[in-house]
């Protein structure tokens, strides 16, 4: 079969069509960069609106779309706290209370990067190095989260291998940001925000239509808690229309801090220290623009997560109520369903009835449950999921009745004896969704939203991650007479490469559990722990020292390294360190395992997110440190804060800090590696 | 409310809403107060900025 009839010529020419527009707005980029600066912030002269968009692009990727939609599929609409934390935190505090100050210390310092406006406020080239390795170290985690997602649509919607959707996707956001710099990024970011708002909306008028308008789509959703899956109500779910069980101390309690702690928190408060975001608010002019552009983005924010949660969520009502199949079944089968994996253990499994569908419009193939265990039996009993009926002409009409949880049902390989292994994969519901319920033309445009998600949002992480080593690191580690900025373009390159490699090997061996998701809350809360309290610090406290920010920031990722090795479950499991630091415990058939936390003993504190423990402790060290130290270079504090009370410009303001440099004798930068 | 049972749920939904419309008539107010903001433009570039890139 040829790529044509696989993919269809509309798909080939829409998809053509978009990617020859990136790549002349990726070249117009590299055409307009001609120095450093234009390269990593786009010559300060980007337009408000233009801003705005690239900046909404890159916070919203495929992670929150394909990722978090998911998880509202599966958790319910508690999740749009995150939207209401998005737009407020991450849209009107950054821009208003963070950018504004960054725009103007970022013109004062002459910085091009976020480690570089921390180094230079603090005078600290250990500073800059140490926040530039630790982005670089851990940001191709969080890209690996947004390749996941949109490889999670390319394979469904066109039945195209993993491994192989997951190149091409790579390849070809790199290609672009390879060349054309923050410029390029910027340009493709903005017609890649518009597209995504427009296949957003679209989206979200046809799933209100679907679930039979929004007061009645909303009740019905509500009526499904009946139906919610068992593994999910032992540990707190309500409904999805409800927040999950609060407590602390029980099992029962569990979901309450996974939602709150992790997903809502987590990458809630993480996105103000987003060093892709914040370099943002270097590119425009103005303070002025950076206010302009608070509607743009704060309206964006809204249409996509806000979107992506609500479809999610509705996506329930759809898959249980409304979806038919109508085709032959090819199949009838039993099989044990992976449920949850965890790590050193056998993974947990529900022996379902499966079948295997033919879908005679498509030809796409379905498998669903269509009888899984009786949550309330203890006898055994099995319990009737999908209806099928006869639909004349030897077809039969399936209508799988399941929730999106138990709709999104995938192969996952073979498992030891060499049989398909099925596990349901949260990850593929928004997908699952879009190809089932939207017409094919919208599957098209649905995977143009996702490509502009995923590119725009992959650009930048590949920006700033080759930033990071090529500027922040490299360029700080070489004496001065050799630091040539010509070569920092080269390297940075070279720095995305490695990034991109790095994120494709995680890509590769990380999928199902919500692992877009959780890759996501990892980062933010890490770059949360270890930049936010400095970064505040930066713009609001004269009296906060360089040993107090190295201290925090030290504090903040040790804390967060340690709660996410020995800690919470998920991720040290995955690691398998803490497994040498727990007990050998009875497990089902007589079985032992080492357990994934070494709170293991106490429930709730093995899925509580680091943040909640990191953050307070990275700040209350600057704070301690900083008023224990002697207060930092009274006239570079003075410089660094003088366009906050006075008329002067940045320029004047530069030029006079400068002058005080040179007074002292001193270099650019005091070398202060402790 | 709205179909939605949970109070702490309609409000997350509800401020979703006020927020982006709360950032709508900021960004319009600023957007209609601003053009004095022009003098506050840095140059663009000087110093260590302005390598080209061979």
């Amino acid at each position: 079969m040829s790529l044509a009839q696989t993919v269809g010529l509309l798909d080939i020419a829409l998809i053509a069509a978009y990617l020859a527009a990136v790549a002349w707005l990726g070249w117009l980029g590299y055409r307009r960069t001609r120095s450093t600066s234009d390269y990593l912030l786009a010559g300060r002269r980007a337009h408000p609106v233009v801003m705005a968009l690239s900046y909404g692009a890159t916070f919203i990727s495929t992670s929150a779309i394909v990722g978090f939609g998911g998880v509202a599929a599966m958790f319910g609409m508690s999740l749009l706290w995150l939207t209401a934390l998005n737009i407020i935190v991450g849209i009107f505090i950054a821009f208003v209370f963070l950018g504004s100050r960054t725009c103007r210390l970022g013109q004062i310092l002459d910085a091009h990067t976020f480690p570089e406006l921390l180094g230079r406020r603090y005078q600290s080239r250990f500073i800059q190095v140490f926040a530039g390795a630790v982005i670089f170290l851990f940001m191709p985690l969080y890209a690996a989260a947004v390749m996941i997602g949109g490889t999670e649509f390319l394979t469904l919607q066109f039945g195209t291998d993993y491994g192989l959707a997951l190149l091409v996707f790579a390849a070809i956001t790199a290609a672009y940001v390879f060349f054309g710099g923050l410029k390029g990024v910027l340009y493709t970011d903005a017609l890649q925000g518009a597209i995504m708002t427009c296949g957003m909306a679209v989206l979200l008028v046809a799933t209100y239509w679907l679930a039979g308008g929004i007061t009645a789509g909303h009740a019905r959703l509500t009526a499904l808690k009946t139906e919610v899956f068992a593994g999910h109500l032992a540990i707190g779910h309500r409904g999805f229309t409800a927040m999950p069980e609060f407590g602390f101390g029980s099992v029962r309690y569990n979901l309450w801090w996974i939602v709150v702690s992790t997903i809502i928190m987590g990458v809630g408060i993480g996105v103000l220290a987003q060093p892709q975001l914040i370099v943002r608010f270097m590119t425009v002019r103005s303070r002025q623009d950076l206010k302009s552009a608070v509607g743009i983005g704060g309206v964006f924010v809204l249409l996509l997560p806000g979107v992506a949660y609500t479809v999610g969520a509705l996506s329930n009502v759809y898959f249980h109520d409304r979806e038919e199949i109508v085709g032959t079944i090819r199949e009838r089968f039993d099989a044990d369903v992976v449920t949850r994996r965890e790590p050193g253990r056998a993974p947990a499994t529900l022996r379902c009835t499966l079948l295997r569908i033919a879908e005679s419009a498509t030809g796409r193939q379905h498998v669903i449950v269509e009888r899984l265990p009786d949550a309330g039996s203890s006898a055994g009993l099995m319990r009737q999921v999908a209806e099928v009926s006869d639909a004349g002409g030897g077809l039969v009409r399936v209508r799988p009745r399941a929730t999106a949880y138990l709709r999104a049902l995938v192969r996952a390989g073979t498992d030891s004896g060499g049989r398909a292994e099925y596990m349901f994969n949260p990850d593929s519901i928004i997908p699952t969704f879009i190809s089932q319920a939207m017409p094919r033309w919208f599957g098209v445009v649905f995977l143009l939203t996702l490509l502009s998600a995923a590119m725009s949002t992959m650009s930048s992480q590949y920006h700033a991650l080759g930033s990071a080593i090529g500027r922040d690191v490299f360029e700080q580690l070489l004496p001065p007479a050799r630091r040539q900025s010509a070569h920092t373009v080269a390297i940075v390159r070279a720095g995305i490469v490695v990034g991109l490699v790095l994120a494709l090997l995680i890509a590769f061996s990380a999928r199902g559990g919500y692992v877009i998701a959780r890759a996501t809350s990892i980062f933010f809360g890490l770059c949360a722990s270890a930049f936010l309290p400095a970064f505040i610090a930066a713009l609001y406290w004269r009296r906060a020292t360089r040993a107090g920010v190295i201290a925090s920031m030290i504090a903040g990722v040790t804390a967060t390294a340690f709660w996410l090795l020995l800690v919470k479950a998920d991720e040290a499991g995955a690691i398998g360190l803490v497994r040498w630091f727990t007990p050998a415990v009875p497990g089902p058939g007589g079985t032992t395992y080492h357990p994934n936390s070494i709170l293991w003993k106490y429930p709730n504190w093995p899925v509580v997110d680091q943040i909640l423990i990191a953050l307070p402790l990275s700040a209350l060290t600057l704070v301690i440190v900083s008023m224990l130290t002697s207060p930092p270079d009274a006239a570079h504090v003075r410089a660094c804060f003088a366009g906050e009370n006075e008329e002067s410009g940045p320029a004047a303001v530069r030029s006079r800090l400068a002058s005080s440099i040179q007074a002292a004798g001193q270099p650019g930068r005091k070398d202060d590696v402790p | 409310m709205l179909g939605i049972e949970d109070g702490w749920v309609l409000a997350g939904y509800l401020l979703c809403i006020a927020g982006a419309i709360l950032c709508a008539v900021y960004g319009v107010v600023s957007w209609v107060r601003g053009d004095g903001a022009a003098s506050e433009a840095a140059p663009p570039r000087d110093g260590q900025t302005g390598e080209l890139i061979q």
